[in-house]
């Protein structure tokens, strides 16, 4: 494409600058000097996609292999997919704007189930054959990885294999074995049986999976030497691995303009609806020292002046205090501040208030989950209502005036007294800000609460509860809405729409792929976008394949065979289980550190830093 | 302190970086840089930089200038020298000069704007005329339509190729006109073209000398 084709294609599109390119630290290569051509797509728009830390680490990571030249590949917007449908012109990647079907390798990240008719669109944007079968080469291989990887059943029609776990060393072995097989002009089948053969990939067309009469899983056979169960990858140290020394600098503003720095991997918690806690097991630390480093040459590279720390859950780093004392040690003076994201709220130290507040002070945020003690317990949530208060007693104190909470409704053995508490416990919140003797003159404070639908996933121990009904749903939030009495709490609910259709794709299997195709050829794309999503043509979809999407929101026995059954993340069915159980009897499970409850992802020898 | 100008280009793909994203993309290449900037003392430090006249999406430039405070010591040349080291392909250093005008000095700019598929007769006509009037957004977001005929200086058309039209039109703090006012206008006087491109060469002084 040349520039004057490309101006006259950005000529009506409201940002151009997510097209262009040229950012900083974005690779060219000679297209003839490589041997293996790579698309990373991100099934979302450019700010978005570029915030996304896996994206910059395996963008670097394979731009560092002298025969490989990986390019990125958004989403566009509305307009600009108008403008391509206008000028009769494919979806193409940003660095060399070749067209999406000269790739090798097309490889998208699975981020979000309301992503997955954008992969079809930018798929069929960029003239690639939607379906698997119909892609007969090895040109065009579609791969895709991701935390929705963990049951990747409702794509397994479109994408040849999939990536389970983490990517650094995996990506690096596929794109090896592809030049090689490349060069020896294999079939594509060749090369995907000898993809099977690494851990971590997941190679669906050598799965025959077989369904029973009420469309449960009777059985999934493995064909030729296909592992019966596809283990995910783990890194077993993160202070070796591959961290990428730059990132790609946008000009235009994106959602995480910053740099990122990863301090560790996994969650000693189990909260027993939290998928990331379960699949990202198990913990590993990064060294101190090493995040500092890395941070501070991000900042070199990329002139950031803002470093954010990435985990599940910042406060659980085991050297803290020391870690943000280290990062202040240079950031101060090359003025850039620190941020700490997903702090827990029993650990919220005014110590620790004061290192943050050296940076900016915007609202709070904290995860209380669910509204009484009752409740926490089930989910293994192990704060209680005193540190919840404690924190926002800190908080006041340290002039904060607005908080937001996040809650969950539909969790498994929820009663509405449960859904009073929310409201109950945003109340005393309240009422603790106006006891506060020092808080500002005049300043009113505001809780926000944000009240998500529960959307249970595999491979977490709510993994067998049923999706709340739509009617419970509706009864509980019209309940919370009745129960409030005070105008300083402010109420958002999710979409119950979007709830329900990322329920059924987490929770679905390969009969869903129909329904994907349908939806995505009645014009569903941008699903994850309130505005954009078309629920009547989604269901539309679901009656003429014949599915009933309720089947997938079930209630499952711990008998049946789970779609994702044949995929393994180290934490055991045993395990999950056993924790659902005891969610049942409202028991709680210490976490890691304070003792090992079996789960199985010790397996790979992760858990070694620990030294118990 | 001393007070200097960094006179850049602003070329290809750089004309997708709207003012905003460029004021943030200068903040970064100040960092990068390591050039003695005088930062902000509030309480988010930031460089402190002022453009000297904002360039429009979509627009190249031959001639754009940022003015900032320079704290110790650090020779002009050295200063263009790590800028160039920073800065994309696409925005080519022209160098540091010590600032002589004022940013208030700053009187004209000068366009070059290249068609395709134009009537050149039309054009023509449209310039002859004894007024032209565009549509021009006041502060205030109030449509005023004004007669331009006045305010338009060393017009002309060429062709070599393609066809370019050349003009200086106000700008600065005092009065501005952006040629893409002139262009709409043009349009719905039913004047037959597609722009290839709109570049500012030059930001220019009351004598019409180059603004430095």
């Amino acid at each position: 494409m040349t520039d004057l084709e490309f101006s006259k294609l950005v000529e009506n599109v409201q940002k151009p600058g997510r097209y262009a390119g040229g950012e900083l630290n974005s690779g060219l290569k000679d297209k003839q000097q490589i041997a293996v051509r790579r698309a990373f797509c991100f099934p979302d728009i450019y700010e978005i996609g570029m915030s996304h830390l896996g994206m910059k680490i395996l963008y670097s990571l394979l731009n560092e292999l002298d025969y490989c030249w990986c390019e990125r590949v958004f989403a566009p917007f509305t307009d600009m997919e108008a403008s391509l449908r206008e000028n009769n012109r494919a979806l193409f990647a940003i660095e060399s704007r070749d067209d999406l079907s000269e790739f090798d390798i097309i490889g998208f990240t699975l981020q979000y189930e309301l992503s997955y008719t954008n992969i079809l669109n930018m798929l069929a944007l960029g003239n690639v054959p939607l379906l698997s079968a119909d892609r007969a080469g090895l040109h065009q291989l579609v791969i895709a990885g991701g935390p929705c990887a963990c049951n990747p059943e409702p794509l397994c029609d479109f994408v040849d294999l999939f990536v389970l776990g983490e990517g650094e060393e995996v990506t690096a072995e596929l794109v090896s074995l592809y030049r090689q097989h490349k060069l020896n002009a294999s079939t594509k089948d060749e090369f995907l049986a000898a993809a099977a053969a690494i851990e971590g990939v997941y190679v669906p067309s050598l799965y025959l999976v077989k369904y029973r009469e009420d469309f449960s899983v009777e059985s999934v056979a493995p064909r030729d030497s296909a592992p019966a169960k596809v283990r995910k990858r783990i890194i077993k140290n993160l202070d070796k691995v591959f961290y990428p020394d730059r990132f790609v600098v946008p000009y235009m503003e994106i959602v995480h303009d910053r740099v990122i720095q990863e301090i560790f991997r996994g969650c000693i918690r189990g909260c027993r609806f939290c998928q990331a806690g379960m699949i990202y097991r198990p913990v590993r630390e990064k060294n101190l020292d090493i995040v500092s480093q890395q941070a501070k040459c991000l900042c070199d590279t990329t002139g950031y002046d803002e470093v954010s720390l990435s985990s599940l859950s910042t406060s659980d780093y085991s050297a803290l205090e020391p870690l943000v004392d280290k990062l202040l040690s240079w950031s101060e003076q090359d003025k850039v501040s620190i941020s700490l994201p997903s702090l827990r709220i029993d650990s919220f130290s005014p110590q620790l208030l004061d290192k943050i507040s050296k940076v900016r002070k915007s609202g709070l945020t904290f995860a209380p989950e669910a509204g009484t003690q009752r409740m926490r317990n089930v989910i293994n949530k192990n704060i209680s209502e005193e540190e919840i208060i404690n924190t926002c007693k800190t908080a006041f104190a340290g002039g904060y005036i607005n908080i937001k909470l996040y809650f969950m409704m539909g969790l498994p053995y929820e009663t509405m007294e449960d859904i009073e508490g929310i409201i109950d416990l945003s109340q005393r919140v309240v009422d603790l800000y106006y006891q506060n003797p020092d808080k500002p003159k005049g300043k009113s404070v505001q809780v926000s609460i944000s009240v998500s639908t529960f959307v249970p996933k595999p491979f977490t121990p709510f993994q067998w509860a049923a999706f709340d009904s739509a009617e419970s749903i509706k009864a509980k939030q019209q309940h919370l809405l009745s129960y409030t009495k005070s105008k300083k709490i402010k109420i958002s609910f999710s979409d119950k729409e979007t709830s329900f259709l990322e329920a059924v794709l987490a929770r679905g299997d390969r009969r869903l792929g129909a329904v994907l195709l349908k939806a995505f050829s009645l014009g569903c794309k941008m699903d994850g976008w309130d505005e954009f999503l078309d629920f009547e043509k989604w269901m539309e979809a679901f009656a003429a394949c014949g599915v009933d999407p309720l089947f997938y929101l079930r209630k499952r026995e711990y008998d049946e065979r789970l779609p994702w059954d044949h995929l393994d993340y180290y934490v055991t069915k045993g395990f999950l289980q056993r924790e659902d159980e005891k969610a049942a009897m409202e028991a709680v499970t210490e976490n890691c550190r304070q003792r090992c409850s079996g789960c199985g992802a010790d397996q790979g020898g992760g858990c070694s830093f620990e030294k118990r | 302190m001393r007070n200097v100008r960094l006179f850049y280009q602003k070329k290809g793909n750089a004309k997708y970086i709207s003012h905003l994203d460029m004021n943030r993309f200068m903040m970064r290449a100040v960092k990068r840089s390591g050039v003695p900037v005088w930062y902000t003392e509030g309480f988010n430090p930031h460089p402190f930089i002022t453009f000297t006249m904002p360039l429009s999406l979509g627009f190249e430039t031959n001639y754009d200038s940022i003015e900032f405070k320079i704290e110790g010591e650090m020779t002009n040349e050295e200063i263009a020298e790590r800028f160039r080291n920073v800065f994309p392909a696409t925005m080519p250093v022209i160098g540091v000069k010590d600032c002589v005008l004022k940013s208030k000095e700053l009187k004209y700019a000068s366009f070059t704007i290249t068609l395709q598929a134009a009537d050149r007769e039309a054009i023509n006509a449209y310039f002859e005329k004894d007024e032209i009037i565009v549509s021009k957004k006041t502060k205030k977001g109030t449509i005023n339509q004004i007669d331009i005929k006045e305010k338009i200086h060393n017009l002309s058309l060429t062709e070599n190729g393609a066809l370019r039209l050349y003009m200086v039109l106000p700008a600065g703090s005092e009065e501005n006109l952006n040629p893409a006012v002139i262009l709409d206008a043009m349009k719905l006087q039913a004047v037959q073209f597609t722009i290839v491109g709109i570049s500012r060469n030059e930001l220019l002084d009351k004598d019409f000398n180059l603004f430095e």
